[in-house]
């Protein structure tokens, strides 16, 4: 009879799989601090807790912080799967956590992949050796100019100390420009990249003389981090449930955006879209 | 003293019943178990042959390498030679996940309606979720403008293709033009690289393409117009575009919707992480660098579902008494 008390005991102690366990969604509040099932309805979250819940079949639970560095250390510490974060507060965890998603202005260009091309001759092989370089636009658009600069500005480079612009006005100048000497690089968006390297003919390379020697994105003031451990599974449900959000789930989307007013969607993002080299 | 240790076991069992039970449904519902890998056993996708050829199969062996690696399933791919192969395997429940034109994926909606969505398009670097559909004549021939085209034949790609054949009937009738009697004769090629290939031989005065990465203002670089000319079957310059019409909504991944959501959602949230988490594979699978995934609905396709229906309801007026509706 013991024995089989014991077995029972030991049934009933059984863990609750990993995977029944809430899913913790950190968020900045004054209104609560800590994990509470009663923190949705509180700060008008319920329709997106309702959703996640759905979609995800697991429970969810909001967390509230003071602060995004709060959440970000509660998230390094395995006290919440998702929080939202900053440069500032995401740099001193970034070995445990990463950027998952990011909001998508309504306005404006958005994230645009540029590159930065220099003559294979120039010997300049890297962005941190363009100090003093004169760089060639295509255009002065925000696509073609001011998301390019960003993106090489996050990866070290400080527009002031480039040489003298050069705006070229068309794609053919642009690159006939680099090619005559009269800039050191041509910094371009993708779409214009592609229309230059990809060639229309077999084996055509049209960029063969020149080298690229940066490509990336404008980095990122804000982003919903979580753990670098985190099951791919997770991640991917919720990128997707995020992406589809203002979609999907209008209401859980408004809450989700609520502090970053102008938000179009949400966007997948690189682990280190909060990353500016200095 | 008996009675009372009934009585504690039976209690106890009750207690192991409602725990088993509230285990029994956090594993039902959690959606990080494998149960739902049991179910799906294979991710199955689908692809039509008549796209852009071996740009599109070597797109979809990326996409085969990514999610077997995401998901730990066998991953195939079925390809069809046709758009209407691939909207009936998804509509027969043969494939989970396929790449339709809007237009197939209007014709899939037609016949299955919630039991497939839309899911993912791509976006070009500038923020672009659309592409072009043009009609493309022979340098060497006299034709500049569509005008030029009155009584002349042409080459339409597929009846379920958006750009080859729905979007261009479409706007030529909104720009005043019947295409059913302003050309002389109209054909479906097969497929764009057939259409092309058909230009190429003369078999027809002109033909409806595809043109993507780009708008008319600053030129394309995609479509097979373009890929056979990469592939030195065709000179971009032995051709002319006459006409473009657009932007249509780009190509939507679907889903059948009937497969667990866990996999519906790790799939989606896995492709449209493809390009921040993985850019050379991204890059392998010929798609521009830049350019990413945004999430969509069947609200984007409406106004092709639209034109679809006229487009079905035009050829049923204009067939002859008598013959039968295909």
């Amino acid at each position: 009879m013991i024995r089989f008390l014991a077995l029972i005991f030991a049934l009933i102690a059984l863990p609750v799989t990993a995977n029944g366990a809430p899913v913790r969604i950190g968020i900045v509040t004054d209104k609560a601090t800590g994990c509470d099932d009663g923190l949705a309805k509180k700060v008008g979250g319920a329709a997106f807790v309702k959703h996640l819940q759905k979609r995800l079949n697991r429970p969810i639970t909001l967390c509230g912080f003071a602060n995004n560095t709060a959440a970000m250390q509660a998230l390094a510490a395995g006290q919440v799967e998702l929080a939202p974060s900053d440069q500032a507060s995401y740099l001193p965890v970034r070995d445990k956590v990463r950027a998952t998603l990011t909001a998508r202005s309504a306005k404006g260009a958005g994230r645009v992949m540029a590159m930065a091309m220099v003559t294979k001759a120039s010997g300049r092989t890297a962005p941190n050796l363009l100090s003093g370089a004169k760089p060639i636009f295509v255009s002065q658009g925000e696509v073609t100019h001011d998301a390019p600069l960003a993106g090489l500005r996050a990866a070290g480079v400080d527009p002031s100390k480039l040489g003298r612009e050069i705006v070229a006005g068309d794609l053919v100048r642009a690159v006939s420009d680099l090619r005559a000497g009269k800039g050191d690089v041509l910094i371009v968006d993708a779409s214009h990249y592609q229309r230059l390297c990809r060639g229309d003919k077999p084996n055509e390379k049209p960029c063969s003389d020149l080298k690229e020697i940066w490509r990336g994105r404008p980095s990122v003031s804000q982003a919903l981090a979580v753990r670098r451990d985190m099951p791919k599974d997770l991640r991917y449900q919720l990128i997707s449930l995020y992406i589809a959000m203002h979609l999907e789930a209008p209401d859980a989307f408004r809450f989700a955006t609520q502090t970053t007013p102008g938000v179009a969607s949400f966007d997948p993002t690189e682990a280190e879209a909060l990353v500016e080299i200095r | 003293m008996v009675f009372r240790v009934r009585a504690t076991v039976a209690t106890l069992v009750a207690l192991i019943s409602v725990s088993l039970a509230g285990c029994d449904r956090a594993t039902t519902g959690s959606t990080n178990a494998n149960d739902w890998r049991a179910e799906v056993k294979q991710v199955r996708m689908g692809i039509a042959g008549g796209e852009e050829g071996s740009v599109t199969l070597g797109t979809w062996k990326q996409y085969q390498i990514y999610l077997q690696s995401i998901t730990g399933l066998p991953t195939k791919l079925y390809q069809a030679s046709d758009y209407n192969g691939i909207i009936q395997a998804m509509a027969s429940g043969q494939v989970d996940v396929g790449q339709l034109g809007a237009a197939a994926y209007a014709s899939l909606d037609a016949q299955v309606g919630p039991k497939a969505a839309p899911i993912l398009i791509q976006r070009s670097p500038e923020g672009a979720t659309g592409y072009y559909s043009g009609i493309l004549v022979r340098a060497d021939s006299p034709y500049r403008n569509i005008e030029d085209l009155r009584g002349k034949t042409i080459g339409y790609v597929d009846f379920n293709s958006t750009s080859g054949y729905l979007y261009p009937r479409w706007k030529l009738r909104d720009q005043g033009i019947d295409p059913d009697s302003f050309f002389s004769k109209s054909a479906i090629t097969g497929g764009h690289t057939q259409g092309v290939l058909a230009l190429a031989n003369r078999q027809f005065d002109a033909v409806a393409f595809v043109a993507s990465g780009g708008t008319p203002d600053t030129g394309f670089t995609s479509g097979a117009y373009y890929e056979l000319s990469r592939r030195g079957l065709i000179k971009l310059e032995d051709f002319r575009i006459i006409w473009t019409a657009g932007p249509i909504p780009n190509s939507p991944l679907t889903m059948r919707t009937g497969t667990p959501q866990p996999f519906q959602d790790i799939v989606r949230g896995a492709l449209a992480a493809m390009p921040y988490d993985d850019p050379k594979a991204w890059v392998d699978a010929g798609l521009n660098p830049g350019s990413t995934y945004v999430a969509v609905d069947r609200n984007a396709y409406l106004g092709i579902i639209d034109i679809r229906k006229q487009e079905i309801a035009q050829r049923r007026a204009s067939r002859p008494a008598g013959e039968k509706a295909k």
